[in-house]
């Protein structure tokens, strides 16, 4: 089998000679066009090489990261033995946390599923590089600052909100603008900013939570550490989501639009909005109690309208991002409605929430609707393969389109054998 | 059908590289301007601003009658003159509470003050103290010179206290408990130099006591 590559987009298919009018095999054509556009100006499909010598990002990445971790090892070392049941109740939680939020981030990304090794390289440089190489020092001197120039009772009601929003969003953001740099034909949807950011943030978020549990394990003066620990662990599990992984994907699905790539075209209000809703929603949250004292409104009733609003706005957002992503799938899809492996109606549910509701209320009972539902699936998986072979008819293709049918209950349609791009 | 592994054609290989003409002292010219937006994030972050902080004076001395607060009822009496580390006056509560830490020094000499929880007496905190400060080497070469002896307040509460020795070091570590609250003092400092501040850190110790949080809410009323 030839290794399909994006750097050579060939058509994947030949006209069919013979079978069709000319008219159908020009629309086809021009199909099959859109659908390597789609996949080019997308960048599914294409692989992340990590380790690129020439790659300016790539040494900065490394550095920090490396940085970061010699920075926690040397923070952490005094500790490791009389609070070493803390740690391990601590590492505990932070994996079954992280592999909980972790499988519903990549559950979400739907369309575009991100190579693992750049989901590892996010949560990296999430929980080394962003914390212990930037974010640790730098909270803690602008903290003595506040504290020197305003006197300790404002910086204790002020320094949180007014140092780590910025500094920590700007250090999570840091790893992003990195993997723009090491991966520039991978990471350029919206979506791509979303998804990488809040996988930044889980590992912000994890290595943050670990640092916190070590740190209240010091308390009641380290007779208590597995208890103090584990205490409230629910709680935190589940307020992270509104935390730095909903920040930094705001922050990073920002950058995209302000920044511009081949798929997203430069919107630079919608990025500024989109960066500033991460970076305010982190001050307000830091802000709560301070807030609540200097305005007389009820902290508890700032934080429930914080959660609501800021869940909204990631709403609005995810819905905002997903749109070019379903115009992307939609183009990959196209041609094989042309082909009868899908129907119009199929490609169409792709275009937005209403559009799928619609398709599949169209259902006569439960069992229809469970089966369209499973059509939907196995499409996406089609669109999976068909960007990973950059359009080209390979063995996995071959099998999606046999799946599609499968779940259909039919039989299915395929298109000519093809040469796959060289 | 089955994949086949292939290895990569020399042409894929050639496509990997960096074209000569997008090249800058051997680095893709492209991934610089990113990289450099980094590096200035992180200059930004851990050494201008680590060095901005370190360049503005700390100066906040303490000023006679000035309380302390140590939990939400608790305060001491630093000796006027030294520099508040940490901690807030009972005239000054933020937001968030009193908190749990205040920290003096005369320049030579520093006590903190630490509070938590604590379910036990007084003797077992100074244990688990000795034994936390051991363990994780807060003070290298802790070792305690002699017998404890018994310390009661200004307020009536009764605590242990007891010297220690380190290297290059020497100091004190009292320990008291008050409802189900632990209340550390320690302090320490080169050996002469601690001796020296003896008596301010026992009239420290001594001022340990409830505050009156009216004293709060009268500032934040003004």
């Amino acid at each position: 089998m030839s290794t399909p590559t994006h750097a050579d987009p060939s058509p994947a298919y030949e006209p069919e000679d013979g079978s069709t009018t000319g008219s159908t095999t020009d629309s086809r054509t021009e199909l099959v066009r859109r659908r390597q556009d789609a996949i080019e100006v997308s960048g599914w499909g294409e692989p992340f090489r990590f380790w690129q010598p020439r790659n300016a990002c790539t040494w900065v990445f490394v550095a920090l990261v490396v940085t970061g971790l010699f920075n926690m090892v040397h923070m952490f070392t005094p500790l490791a033995g009389y609070y070493a049941p803390a740690f391990t109740a601590g590492a505990a939680i932070a994996v079954i946390s992280t592999l909980g939020w972790g499988w519903w981030f990549h559950h979400l990304d739907r369309f575009e599923r991100q190579p693992f090794n750049v989901v590892l390289a996010c949560f990296l440089w999430g929980g080394l590089g962003a914390t212990f190489g930037i974010a640790t020092s730098a909270n803690g001197a602008l903290g003595s600052l506040y504290a020197k120039l305003f006197g300790a009772a404002w910086s204790a009601d002020w320094q949180a909100g007014l140092s780590a929003p910025f500094v920590e969003e700007s250090a999570k953001a840091a790893g992003f603008i990195l993997l723009l740099g090491m991966a520039r034909r991978l990471v350029r949807t919206p979506a791509d900013g979303l998804f990488l950011g809040a996988f930044i943030g889980l590992g912000f978020q994890t290595f943050e939570d670990f640092l916190y549990a070590i740190g209240g394990a010091t308390g009641s003066f380290g007779s208590d550490q597995v208890g103090l620990v584990t205490n409230g662990i629910g709680t935190r599990i589940l307020s992270d989501v509104v935390s730095h992984p909903m920040f930094s994907a705001l922050v990073c699905a920002g950058l995209v639009y302000l920044i511009g790539t081949p798929a997203q075209p430069r919107r630079a209000g919608r990025g500024l909005l989109l960066v500033a809703a991460g970076v305010g929603f982190h001050l307000v949250l830091d802000s709560v109690l301070a807030l609540g004292a200097d305005t007389g409104i009820s902290s508890l009733f700032i934080f429930i309208v914080e959660i609501a609003v800021s869940l909204g706005v990631l709403w609005y957002a995810f819905r905002l991002t997903d749109g070019r992503e379903r115009e992307l799938a939609r183009d990959i899809l196209a041609p094989e409605v042309a082909d009868g492996v899908l129907t119009a109606e199929e490609v169409e549910a792709f275009a937005g929430h209403k559009q799928r509701r619609a398709y599949l209320k169209a259902s006569a009972d439960r069992r229809e609707r469970r089966r369209r539902k499973h059509v939907l699936a196995a499409a996406l998986d089609l669109c999976t393969d068909l960007a990973d072979a950059n359009g080209a008819s390979t063995a996995d293709v071959v099998a999606s389109r046999a799946d599609v049918a499968r779940v259909r209950g039919g039989a299915v349609a395929q298109p000519e054998p093809t040469t796959t791009p060289a | 059908m089955a994949h086949e592994a292939t290895a990569p054609t020399a042409g894929e290989r050639r496509r990997r590289r960096v074209p000569v003409e997008e090249r800058l002292a051997g680095l893709e010219r492209r991934s610089i301007v990113p990289a450099l937006v980094v590096v200035g994030i992180w200059f930004l972050w851990v050494v201008a601003v680590p060095h901005l902080d370190a360049a503005v004076d700390h100066d906040d001395p303490v000023v006679a009658g000035e309380r302390f607060a140590i939990s939400d009822d608790l305060a001491v009496t630093p000796p006027p003159g030294w520099d508040v580390i940490d901690g807030f006056r009972t005239t000054d509560i933020p937001a968030g509470g009193a908190g749990a830490r205040a920290a003096f020094t005369n320049g030579t000499v520093t006590i903190i003050v630490t509070t938590d929880t604590y379910d036990g007496t007084a003797s077992e905190l100074l244990e688990q103290i000795d034994k936390v400060t051991s363990a994780t080497g807060a003070v290298d070469g802790f070792t305690v010179t002699d017998g404890r002896s018994t310390v009661t307040t200004d307020s009536g509460l009764t605590g242990v206290a007891e010297t220690f020795t380190g290297r290059g070091v020497e100091g004190t570590v009292a320990a008291f408990v008050s409802d189900g609250t632990g209340i550390e003092v320690s302090a320490s400092g080169q050996p002469d130099q601690e001796t020296a501040a003896a008596r301010h850190i026992a009239h420290l110790i001594h001022s340990i006591g409830p505050w009156d949080t009216s004293d709060a809410d009268q500032q934040e009323a003004s």
